[in-house]
């Protein structure tokens, strides 16, 4: 067993060529997803500047659909976005900085950022499941009053 | 320069390793959230059918009149579950994978796992792309 444990030091898994390959690959595509991000929290706020309502008629109802978003909501929307995405773009920079440079600080740096990026992404997902559950239950309590 | 870096190359040294593991358990965490999340939507798209069609066709009139529409919406609403389902798969695969390739100090095991952490991406970045087309064209 210790004879395992030498074996098996702290420098035995190596970022070899295949995995350069595999990360600078990563990087490429996570570039893409921030730029293709930031190009829709543009598209967002145009959008949400140019609100447009639409009303159809039916059955002499007039049924009012809102096109356009709040600008409030868009704006919080976008900081947060922007936020995640800033990670993202940090783990792709490091990362193939780290891989290209060969310089192991700024591949730590790298997947240290890849580590908020997930941690923010849950914690907002964790959020978003307790509103939801909250509404439904909010919804039940409703119904069983009526 | 070029001896230097065959010295020292990169490594999986213990910040790495630990930010890595880090990074799939929330990874981990996140993929099974979504497994779990369209498995739910599904459900609630297929038990709650009629209502759902009755309330788009207050929205848009002549809803009813298209035929079986609702079983169109359903067949949707499973194929955008199996796409986002697949996204969770390489996420999930490529958290599992690296875990185990620390632990057990593998590089074949590693190198799997980030290829399925780059599929992840890969396909995220086309669905980003898609999604960035969609919305371009709906301004117009």
């Amino acid at each position: 067993m210790e004879q395992q444990d030498t074996g098996n030091s702290l420098f035995d898994l190596s970022i070899d060529e295949t995995a350069k390959d595999h990360l600078r690959r990563i990087c490429s595509w996570t570039m893409v997803i921030v730029i293709t991000a930031v190009i829709g929290y543009v598209v967002a706020i145009i959008k949400a500047l140019m609100p447009k309502t639409q009303v159809i008629q039916s059955e002499g109802f007039g049924v009012s659909v809102g096109a356009g978003q709040n600008l409030g909501s868009v704006i919080f929307g976008i900081i947060i976005g922007l936020l995640i995405n800033y990670f993202l773009y940090q783990f792709a920079n490091l990362t193939k900085k780290g891989v290209n440079g060969m310089s192991q600080t700024d591949l730590n740096t790298g997947f240290y950022n890849l580590k908020i990026y997930f941690v923010i992404i849950s914690i907002m997902v964790i959020i978003a499941l307790a509103i939801v559950l909250l509404a439904f239950l909010a919804i039940g309590a409703n119904a069983r009053v009526k | 320069m070029e001896e230097n870096q065959s010295i020292l190359e990169l490594q999986v040294d213990q910040t790495a390793s630990k930010n890595l593991s880090d990074a799939t358990r929330w990874a981990k965490f996140l993929s099974v959230t979504g497994f779990v999340c369209m498995a739910l939507m599904v459900i609630f798209f297929i038990a709650m059918q009629s209502q759902i069609i009755s309330l788009l066709s207050q929205v848009v009139p002549g809803f009813t009149d298209l035929g079986n529409l609702g079983g169109v919406l359903i067949a949707v609403i499973i194929i955008a579950a199996g796409i986002v389902c697949l996204l969770m798969y390489f996420l999930f695969k490529g958290s599992i994978l690296i875990k185990k390739g620390i632990e057990t100090k593998s590089q074949e095991t590693f190198n799997n796992g980030l290829a399925s952490l780059k599929a992840y991406f890969i396909m995220y970045g086309i669905l980003a792309i898609v999604g960035l087309i969609s919305n371009l064209v709906s301004i117009f």
